[in-house]
């Protein structure tokens, strides 16, 4: 068997050396890494008692220079997976590793105020951000589950520590160490995951996973190797439903991110969710194919999971915002919602191989998703001063009409949030929508347009908690003066925020250029789906050139 | 014929940007920018936008062949593209966008000029422009979309442009309430307009103006659009009833009247109100395609038309005349779309935005210098005050009522004739034996009908329907003379009733306000030389023949299906007599209203009280507008709040109370389980995690889907 393996094999490049070529792929992560490095030589050099505020410039910066990096290495992405098929070095990586940088870039830029004011301002606390950007990015190149694993914990150990930063304040210390344990737990399933994998399967490539998954069918042992691979695809599942918050694994959501520093929240709300995403996306696409994975009550497999947490994340999300009195959680609840859109387009796009460019969809959506929440926790940092941070709906009196950009700001990323034109999140949830109409059209099955339906009137729903944001901020009287963190730093996040989410809902085209160029160039899928990619790129080019 | 510019002629881009960037200058930093720089920049922009589209209009003109002209274009970007849809934002500019571009623009620039001595003392000066130039700009791309889609963000952009200038002196509650009443009118108009589209794009899954042309044109294609002509039609009508103040939804023009005169002038009466006639001209093939559908349009517009001008009769407010005297004259332009004479529409559509522009602004003249008194019973005499004001009033009024060699007479008279002598290919005795009706609906030759100019035989109920339109017509048009000479009469004729302390500080307007004056004063003479009447113009030397008729040649390639192929004329070719006899009714009528006005109001001013005295019902109906606001709030308002009402129960007691408060009750008190589910306990935590994976793993396996 092994024999016919290696012959069979399209990754003859894992049994030969790298290429110099092949280096190309570790640039974006290798100049984050090397900016971390040079930050702790510089921090070394820092003199006590002056703010760190340049460090947290240095680091935009860097950060700036990574995603940077992906717009040079788009045009020169390579088709197998590198280093002994570790990594791959394709667009759709590249589109991630800079939505990490841009994400962890504006979560630094809202941080030093805070820091200082909870007198907690060390050098630790950007070093941390860009070690975690270091294992997304790794994670979104990820070919391999061995490599997916350790980029997963690259990515998260650095962000339990993060959450527990502001170590004097109890709340954090708690966030902290239930995301910690939890976070820890949920790892060893996953890992427990991959060990069902690699038992049924004898390789943790991805692509590998995928040929000896077909090798499975119809032979000896099909029924134990497939229910053995099944349980292990689950909890790998379970992995990344932890990661993205999605109901009923976002138990700790609310918890941590009322408790960790603001600036904080926002980086995993957004960087976290969009790589655990790209993570989900790349795993379960390439190395475990629904033809052969069958089950599930529709019996599309692990899609009919999705399919269940999609909808079940949608409608907490959203009902039990309804609920909440403080700001953050009531984020924290808003975004298991926009974890449960995220997974209805991921749903529709693979459910069948034919529909996998709506893909481009969640890629649409992310961005969207990230300017617009950073924005309105940008703004929540700017009102985090210790002791007098603005944490309830009540605290949030007047705010608007004291500080009129501050209200300028959060109204267009709430307005963003629930889906309101002109803004990036409008067309991002027409997009997510769309794709789910169009797959259920096209296969007949009612229940994805179940799905995009209960998702509208679920986001119907959240109209009236966002709303309540705004109304808070402008009508209500205020309780109590707040004054704010006057620092550079998050008025510049918020106006990069406010900006792009106005740009992305009125000129969106580039950016979904962007976004389908990423998802055609999507490397390590079966022959069905690259059939699909390819037309992909012939319509694309197409378009291009009528342009 | 090809375009010269395909699809890339940005000035179009260039035309829409400028107001747009004017009202962010003025918005954002207006209140910080001098006074005199903020004037500078409002009326820079409109004048920039202005040249621009002089600039299109140049370049338009110069791609013609002599025949035709054809189109500019320019995308702007794509907004969504996903599959089948498509929305981009892109610009259409062609004759008919031309004619309501540069009104829009023109019209607009001068009303921007006077607005500058209007508004001068007003503290937020600065918002106002911003408002402004964001209406141009809205009705700007109303103007030139190149699909529906555009065309809808301009109309709602209009509409909220003119809620927040109705409202501009939003701390009198009643503007601030006349400005929501526009608002929500408006809305149930749109929410109409919205549903048409929809239909629309249903069927033929698109929205853009040049390919509907061609669906609805094409004798194989038109067959789709027929069956949902008349829904879709109907529907997008409702639309234009708010927007343009037509039965049944005109109840929020009068009421508009409380914003600053200048925007009454430029939003409702010149452009906004116009923008449902415009967009039925821009659809006309949809229109024509049905006559029981061009039946409903006329119809409707008749019956606005006299009711209005009734209504008008017995107002005393200047500006509420003028407002009725829009909402009738707005319903004589449907009349014309109703009668499948698009040309008649837009020229009267053009004429009008001169007139009552300059009747708007020659008003505000009026209650600027007698500082904000609106009533006319105190005004009268003011001739000798205000000398340009006066003159500038009477060439809009000579104009409105229809005395010739004044631009209202041409377009009036146009639209009256058409209504006598129009008819729908459908309704023509002996058609549908002789060809399939598809035929007729799209490319039928109009020869064969038409009968080597011999009168047509025409069925009795369309006949009835023409001959209703027409005499409603001219009857209106006595009307219009009759109430606007009497405002003209009551404002600056006789003694004047204003008390001393208000005599003593009448005085004419600034020359700002007075040069749009004049400038609206001149086209409100000669805008209407561009279209003579056919039996005038037959006697024109060769040269001038064409230009007699210039706007007629100019839209003939806009509406050369509707008006060649599916609306003829009934008397023939050369119908001079039948014409010069329609003319000639219109104006004696015409004469009748200025004679009976002068009568009543300068002669014998004891007149109208005894007429009041015999007809004191009648005037009590007319002047509560026939009970139609008070109709409405019994009809919809109370209703509405009545439910509103029993919502805030349901809300309250239901929503909040049992669902709400049932699940905060059952979370606090009741459910252990879900109390427990938030609690905070990190090893309940990773039970449930790992319950909800054992529940995940079940759901996968149990059907025992594997292999």
């Amino acid at each position: 068997m092994t024999m016919q393996l290696l012959s069979t094999l399209n990754t003859l490049a894992m049994l030969t050396p790298p290429q110099g070529a092949e280096f190309a792929a570790i640039v974006p992560g290798m100049i984050v890494t090397l900016v971390a490095l040079a930050f702790i030589l510089i921090d070394v050099f820092h003199r006590k008692g002056t703010p760190r505020d340049y460090l947290a410039y240095f680091s935009v910066i860097g950060l700036g220079v990574g995603a940077a990096s992906s717009w040079y290495l788009w045009d020169g992405t390579l088709e197998a997976p590198t280093f002994f098929g570790m990594l791959y070095l394709d667009r759709f990586a590249l589109f991630f590793s800079a939505l990490a940088c841009v994400s962890g870039a504006l979560a630094i830029l809202c941080s030093p105020a805070v820091l200082r004011s909870h007198r907690m301002d060390r050098g630790e606390y950007y070093l941390l951000v860009l070690f975690s950007v270091v294992g997304m990015i790794f994670m979104a190149a990820s070919a391999d589950l061995l490599s997916l694993f350790i980029a997963f914990e690259i990515m998260s150990i650095p962000i339990y520590v993060l959450a527990g930063f502001l170590r004097e304040d109890s709340r954090s210390a708690e966030a902290s160490m239930k995301y910690f344990v939890l976070g820890a737990f949920s790892a060893a399933l996953m890992l427990y995951g991959i060990a069902l994998i690699y038992g049924a399967t004898g390789t943790t490539n991805l692509e590998m996973i995928a040929q000896n998954l077909y090798y499975l069918e119809g032979g000896e042992g099909q029924h134990a190797g497939f229910g053995l691979a099944m349980l292990g695809v689950l909890l790998i599942f379970s992995g990344f439903a932890f990661k993205v918050a999605a109901v009923p694994f976002h138990i700790w959501t609310p918890d941590v991110y009322t408790g960790s520093p603001t600036p904080v929240v926002g980086f995993m709300a957004t960087a976290v969710k969009a790589i655990a995403f790209a993570g989900l996306l790349r795993v379960f696409v390439v190395a475990f194919p629904l033809d052969v994975l069958r089950g599930g009550f529709f019996g599309y497999g692990w899609i009919d999971i999705a399919f269940a947490l999609a909808a079940f994340s949608m409608v907490l999300g959203n009902v039990v915002a309804l609920l909440q009195n403080n700001v953050k959680r009531m984020l924290a609840y808003s975004s298991i919602a926009h974890a449960g859109y995220l997974l209805l387009g991921f749903t529709a796009a693979n459910a069948h191989p034919r529909f996998f460019l709506h893909n481009d969809a969640i890629l649409f959506y992310l961005v969207a998703y990230t300017f617009g929440t950073i924005g309105s926790f940008a703004v929540l940092s700017y009102f985090s001063r210790r002791g007098e941070s603005v944490e309830t709906f009540e605290d949030l009196g007047q705010l608007g009409i004291k500080y009129p950009m501050m209200g300028l700001v959060m109204g267009i990323s709430i307005f963003s949030a629930a889906g309101i034109p002109p803004t990036a999140g409008f067309l991002g949830k027409f997009y997510i929508f769309r794709s789910a109409i169009d797959v259920g059209m096209q296969t007949d099955e009612f229940s994805f347009i179940g799905l995009a339906i209960l998702g509208v009137l679920s986001s119907v729903a959240g109209v009236y908690y966002y709303l309540k944001v705004l109304i808070y901020m402008y009508m209500k009287p205020e309780k109590r003066a707040f004054r704010p963190l006057e620092h550079t730093g998050p008025k510049v996040a918020m106006v990069v925020c406010a900006v792009m989410t106005l740009y992305l809902g009125i000129f969106p085209a580039r950016a979904i250029e962007i976004t389908q160029e990423s998802i055609i160039d999507f490397q390590g899928v079966s022959s069905a789906v690259q059939a699909t990619l390819d037309l992909g790129q012939q319509a694309l080019e197409a378009r291009q050139a009528a342009e | 014929m090809e375009p010269l510019y395909s699809d890339s002629f940005y000035f179009l881009g260039l035309i829409v940007l400028m107001p747009l960037l004017g009202a962010i200058i003025n918005g954002l930093f207006g209140a910080k920018l001098p006074r005199n720089l903020v004037n500078w920049v409002a009326c820079g922009a409109m004048a920039l936008s202005f040249a621009f589209a002089l600039v299109s209009l140049q370049a338009l003109v110069n791609q013609g062949n002599g025949e035709e002209v054809g189109h500019l274009s320019y995308t702007a970007f794509q907004w969504i593209f996903s599959g089948s849809l498509n929305a981009e934002i892109a610009f259409l500019f062609d004759p008919l966008s031309a004619v309501l571009v540069l009104i829009i623009t023109g019209v607009g620039l001068l009303i921007h000029i006077y607005s500058t001595g209007y508004m001068a003392e007003d503290p937020s000066k600065w918002r106002y422009f911003a408002y402004l130039n964001l209406f141009v700009f809205a009705m700007l791309l109303l103007a030139l979309g190149k699909n529906m889609l555009v065309t809808f963000i301009g109309w709602e952009g209009v509409g909220m442009a003119s809620y927040l200038l109705i409202g501009f002196w939003y701390s009198d509650a009643d503007k601030a309430a006349a400005g929501q009443k526009a608002f929500i009118v408006n809305r149930v108009g749109d929410f109409f307009f919205l549903l048409g589209m929809f239909i629309l794009y249903f069927t033929v899954g698109t929205w853009d103006y040049l390919e509907l042309e061609a669906l609805a044109t094409n004798t194989a294609t038109a067959a789709l659009l027929l069956p949902v002509a008349l829904p879709v039609g109907v529907l997008i009508f409702l639309g234009c009833t708010g927007k343009s103040a037509q039965i049944p939804l005109y109840v929020w023009l009068p009421d508009a009247m409380a914003g600053p005169t200048p925007v009454s002038a430029l939003i409702h009466a010149a452009t906004m109100v116009t923008a449902g006639v415009f967009l039925l001209s821009r659809i006309n093939w949809i229109f024509t395609l049905d006559p029981n559908l061009m039946a409903i349009v006329a119809v409707v517009g008749s019956l606005t038309a006299l009711m209005a001008a009734t209504i008008a009769i017995v107002q005393t407010d200047i500006k509420k005349v003028l407002a009725y005297s829009t909402v009738s004259q707005l319903g004589f332009m449907f009349m014309a779309v109703g009668v499948g004479s698009f040309t008649a529409a837009v020229f009267h559509l053009m004429t009008h935005a001169f007139f009552k522009a300059l009747l708007f602004l020659a008003a505000g003249s009026v209650i600027h210098g007698m500082h904000h008194e609106q009533d006319m019973r105190k005004m009268g005499g003011l001739k000798k005050y205000m000398p340009w004001t006066h003159a500038a009033f009477l060439i809009g009024t000579l104009a409105i009522a229809g005395v010739p060699f004044f631009a209202g007479f041409y377009s009036k008279d146009f639209i009256l004739w058409s209504a006598l002598s129009n008819v729908h290919v459908l309704n023509v005795v002996g058609v549908l034996e002789t060809a399939q009706m598809e035929m007729f609906t799209t490319t039928l030759a109009p020869a064969v009908v038409a009968a080597e100019g011999h009168a047509l035989e025409v069925l009795g109920g369309a006949l009835f329907i023409n001959w209703f339109v027409f005499i409603v017509g001219v009857l209106t048009a006595g009307l219009t003379a009759f109430y606007m000479f009497r405002a003209y009469f009551m404002t600056f004729h006789g003694e004047c009733r204003a008390d001393e302390e208000t005599k003593s500080h009448i005085h004419e307007s600034p020359s700002a306000m007075l040069v749009a004056l004049l400038v609206l004063s001149f086209l409100s003479v000669v805008g209407g030389y561009i279209g003579w009447p056919h039996f005038i113009a037959a006697v024109f030397p060769k040269g001038l023949k064409y230009y007699a008729l210039g706007l007629e040649h100019w839209l003939a390639e806009v509406f050369v299906v509707s008006d060649t192929y599916r609306v003829i004329g009934r008397f023939g070719e050369h119908p001079y007599l039948a014409e010069g006899l329609a003319a000639a009714t219109s104006v004696i009528i015409a004469g009748v209203g200025i004679g009976l006005a002068y009568l009543m109001y300068v002669k014998r001013t004891d007149l109208p009280g005894v007429i009041h005295a015999r007809v004191t019902k009648l005037h009590y109906v007319l002047s509560n507008k026939y009970f139609v606001d008070e109709g409405y709030f019994a009809a919809f308002v109370r209703p509405t709040l009545l439910i509103g009402k029993v919502m805030t129960w349901f809300d309250k007691n239901i929503i909040s109370g049992l669902l709400v408060g049932g699940a905060a009750f059952m979370t606090q008190n009741l459910g252990r389980i879900l109390r427990n589910l938030q609690s905070g306990n990190v090893q309940r935590y990773a039970t449930y995690i790992s319950l909800a994976l054992a529940l995940v793993v079940l759901a996968i396996f149990y059907p025992g889907c594997l292999a």
